[in-house]
């Protein structure tokens, strides 16, 4: 049996991930279709730059003087920290690049007929990953769904 | 479902002790969408190796296949994958237009997002080596006995496309398969010659060489065609003239005809199977007469051209030499290990490497077989192997 895996005819896509630890449940009679999930935002986070010249003099037999030379000093924000808000819980997470891309293969056509084969519509580089369990959100409200 | 506004997340940003100064302004709310179904089995997500990416970027196709029973590889046009099913307790949520915003300053805004499926597990794709020990067992439902008219095909005969459905591999591998087995492809259909008929048009090249009194060396390749194609269907005789002749990359002066050159070591061997075919087991030293003068004058036989295809019983007195060809050999490794330390208890690396070479890849070589299923020892500086569960 052969299944092409062919490029999507709208192109390659460049998608992300959102990873978190364990499971997202529902309760059984409510579909999980169109409802709302949580909202992610970015912390500012302050990033110290320097780039410096580390210059090594052998004046000495027996040992070397460093010196440092500091040429620039920035502040910058950096990409920022994740936090994602599921109803009264809050997760903190971070930015990563996967360590292999992955691509998104969809299934096409009936699995025996002639047409059947595999869409490739993005590549996933990058995910932002929750990999601690959530707190709660002490003085949240009432819970709302999920 | 109602749309999220900016003064709910307000509210929430506030009871989580969360200032809007501390935060990028762009905030993204995820929802489902709408069609979503928790299990989703028709988006698959696959890990990619540089090469598979690259492939995917130029907007090239890749085949899988394997049948149900079968793990399945991913093939190019030249590399074979092999395709494992990984599996993650996290839970991985694919968001299309997700973002990670660049704007440090500036009014909060809100963007919508949707969560277009949510998976457990993912694909990795390993390169490994072309399954192809179908490959001979296909073409031997119906090996090629002459032209059509006198041998009507009797089981299936396999074009490519068919060959692929069952192959594990890509088609420069398959390819490269077919000339290794010696195929051939004989209108349209590939086909594995009957070894009488194989030996058959092998003899009138040889005897066609001796006739004409052409050097083993400067075989004229145009005219050694014609002349063979009296005899049997031109597609054949090319295709055998191009496995057992080597371009010499040299022109014939008179009429500028390719010079080629018999390739020594397969015409050796082929005339030792024939031998070998015929005979239970000989000793080695009647074989080596026979075999030396049944070759055409001027081939030097040499016991290493018969690799892979025969035994040699150093128990008794005077060495005996058995057909024993690898082809015929169980294709699961385990049961490829019992049969050859049932027919010989101990063997060097040497005598058992073409045995398995077939089975080994770049990430289990032979050695690395051997170390799995054999237990090696060394008696007076030699090294051997022998069945790990043995006595």
């Amino acid at each position: 049996m052969q299944i092409p895996v062919q490029v999507s005819k709208d192109g390659l896509k460049e998608w992300m991930m959102v990873e978190l630890q364990g499971e997202l449940r529902c309760l059984p009679h409510i579909t999980m279709g169109g409802r709302l999930l949580g909202d992610l935002l970015f912390n500012k986070q302050i990033l110290l730059k320097f780039s410096a010249i580390f210059r090594s003099i052998n004046g000495f037999e027996n040992f070397s003087i460093i010196s440092v030379e500091i040429k620039n000093t920035h502040f910058l924000y950096s990409q920022g920290v994740p936090v994602l808000l599921i109803g009264h819980h809050i997760l903190h997470g971070a930015v990563q690049d996967l360590s292999k891309p992955v691509a998104v293969m969809k299934k096409v056509g009936d699995r025996e007929g002639p047409e059947a084969h595999y869409s490739v519509t993005a590549v996933v580089h990058k995910k932002v990953l929750f990999k601690n369990r959530p707190k709660p959100i002490v003085n949240a409200g009432a819970p709302r769904l999920i | 479902m109602a749309t999220r506004t900016e003064s709910d997340v307000q509210a929430l940003l506030q009871q989580a002790n969360l200032r809007e100064e501390d935060l990028l302004p762009e905030i993204q709310v995820l929802h489902f969408s709408p069609d979503f179904l928790p299990e989703q089995d028709n988006v698959l997500l696959i890990e990619l190796d540089k090469n598979l990416l690259n492939l995917f970027k130029e907007g090239q196709s890749a085949v899988l296949r394997g049948d149900p029973q079968e793990s399945a590889v991913l093939c190019t046009n030249d590399k074979t994958f092999e395709v494992r099913g990984a599996v993650t307790s996290n839970s991985v949520l694919l968001v299309p237009e997700l973002f990670v915003p660049s704007e440090t300053e500036g009014k909060q805004t809100l963007v919508h997002r949707e969560v277009s499926s949510i998976h457990h597990s993912y694909l990795e794709v390993v390169p490994c080596k072309p399954r192809l020990h179908k490959l001979r067992r296909l073409l031997e439902e119906c090996p090629y006995e002459g032209s059509d008219e006198n041998h009507p095909s009797k089981g299936h005969r396999y074009s490519l496309n068919e060959l692929q459905d069952q192959i594990q591999c890509s088609e420069e591998e398959l390819e490269a398969g077919l000339k290794s087995v010696g195929a051939y492809h004989i209108y349209g259909f590939w086909q594995i010659p009957k070894f009488d008929y194989q030996f058959r048009i092998v003899s009138h090249l040889t005897n066609l060489i001796g006739d004409q009194g052409w050097p083993l060396d400067g075989i004229p390749y145009e005219e050694a065609l014609n002349e063979l194609s009296k005899l049997e269907p031109r597609t054949v005789m090319a295709q055998c003239l191009d496995y057992y002749l080597e371009p010499m990359h040299a022109e014939r002066e008179e009429d500028g005809d390719s010079l080629h050159a018999v390739n020594g070591d397969k015409v050796c061997r082929l005339f030792g199977e024939v031998l070998l075919r015929s005979a239970r087991g000989m000793e080695l030293d009647e074989f080596n007469t026979m075999w030396a003068n049944s070759v055409p004058k001027g081939l030097s036989t040499n016991l290493s051209q018969l690799k892979g295809l025969v035994l040699l019983d150093k128990s008794s007195p005077a060495t005996v030499i058995t057909y024993f060809p690898t082809g015929e050999l169980p294709i699961d490794i385990k049961s490829r290990f019992e049969t050859l330390f049932e027919v010989q208890e101990k063997w060097t690396y040497d005598e058992i490497r073409p045995f398995l070479d077939d089975l080994a890849d770049n990430k289990n070589p032979v050695s690395t077989l051997l170390m799995k299923h054999a237990r090696g020892f060394t008696v007076d500086g030699t090294k051997y192997y022998s069945g790990r569960y043995t006595k």
